[in-house]
């Protein structure tokens, strides 16, 4: 049994230390693919938290053992997707709008002095490149870094075949070479 | 289902292409240069997308998750009793409890002395057909708003294309107020309604 099957097993039978480990453990992961997704810290936080509610909710009915991350994911990109989709139907127009996005740093640790000029400069480069792929792409990519999920996953998550979501990948990986390379990225020949 | 090479490159590169698949790979990317080059070329281009860092939330979503927590017994019961009403609101609409259809047939065995609800084969024939019929029609309605459900899904998609290009149109109007504004025939038109 997987680590993640026998953490569900306890929060079955009623351990709370269970339902907090094993939210716990994917809090900055689930929180990190929202944020790149939607491009907004508070949006981010509203669906994780969501998320996380109705899997508080269901888990006493879910069946699939040891697929946690996946189902989580699933959830959470299902309710990401639903607000980008209200997003298309109202979009913000105000800059005092509240709820209009805040922008998502490209790292956690840019009031970090330690952290050097090049690196943070690197990596903002990439945010702006991978905010330039298509939505699909931009999807998969993530699922990949920050949920860390199986292409078998991401197609599941995704609610496509698996050949597309690889197809995707290849996709995205090689729009993101070219743009970095335009960019002036070192270590990335076009 | 057949994958392209790129395909393979990926399941490759994260370790799910099955074990005999991955040696047929290996020796292709020992015979083709070209392959290795591309192989190497997603491996660099992944790393460097894995630079980007995970983010941390701003507050405590497992806690304020787990504060809404499960739903309440209360709640619980009265979703029982709802699901328990409309089930039973099926059952009586789809004929399971309805009243044996009269007609001329023969009749019940042991009709005087054994209980009611043995009834004769061609009752419940009868009856299952009744039941066959309205699961046919509801299939067939639900076949119907399904078709309906994708029309409405097609349109609305035309919806927020519309919507998205009329959005686009004002981002462009709006940009373009300035230039308007500071053009002499802006002003010359201003100034001629201020003196009409």
């Amino acid at each position: 049994m997987s680590s993640d099957a026998e953490w569900m097993a306890r929060w079955r039978n009623g351990d709370e230390v269970a339902q907090e480990r094993l939210l716990r453990e994917y809090e900055s992961a689930l929180f990190s693919y929202l944020a790149r997704m939607l491009g907004s810290v508070h949006d981010a936080e509203d669906v994780a938290q969501e998320t996380m509610v109705q899997v508080v909710r269901k888990l006493p009915g879910y069946r699939e053992e040891g697929k946690f991350k996946g189902w989580l994911f699933r959830i959470a990109h299902r309710k990401a997707l639903r607000v980008i989709r209200r997003r298309r139907i109202k979009p913000t127009e105000s800059l005092d709008d509240p709820s209009r996005p805040v922008a998502v740093p490209a790292d956690d640790s840019s009031g970090n002095p330690r952290v050097n000029a090049h690196g943070s400069e690197r990596r903002q480069r990439l945010y702006a490149a991978m905010e330039t792929l298509p939505q699909h792409e931009k999807e998969v990519v993530l699922l990949r870094i920050h949920g860390e999920l199986s292409f078998e996953e991401i197609a599941r998550v995704t609610g496509c075949p698996l050949n597309t979501a690889l197809g995707r990948m290849h996709n995205a990986t090689r729009r993101l070479r070219r743009l970095l390379a335009a960019n002036g990225d070192e270590g990335t020949p076009p | 289902m057949k994958r392209t090479d790129d395909q393979t490159l990926w399941l490759y590169l994260s370790g799910e292409l099955p074990p005999e698949e991955t040696s047929d790979w290996e020796a292709r990317m020992d015979r083709e240069p070209g392959l290795d080059r591309r192989c190497s070329e997603a491996r660099e281009t992944f790393a460097r997308v894995r630079e980007l860092p995970p983010l941390t939330p701003s507050r405590d979503l497992v806690q304020a998750a787990l504060a809404r927590g499960p739903r309440s017994a209360a709640w619980g019961r009265r979703m029982a009793w709802a699901a328990g009403t409309v089930a039973a609101l099926l059952a009586v609409w789809a004929g399971v409890w309805s009243p044996a259809p009269r007609q001329a047939g023969p009749p019940v065995v042991g009709q005087a002395d054994a209980p009611p609800e043995i009834l004769h084969p061609a009752v419940l024939t009868a009856r299952i057909d009744s039941v066959r019929t309205r699961v046919t029609a509801l299939r067939r309605s639900t076949r119907a708003g399904a078709a309906q459900w994708n029309r409405l899904g097609a349109r609305s998609s035309a919806v927020h294309r519309r919507i998205d290009r009329a959005h686009e149109r004002l981002q462009n109007l709006r940009k373009k107020i300035p230039e308007v504004r500071d053009t002499p025939e802006h002003t010359l038109n201003i100034n001629q309604r201020r003196l009409a």
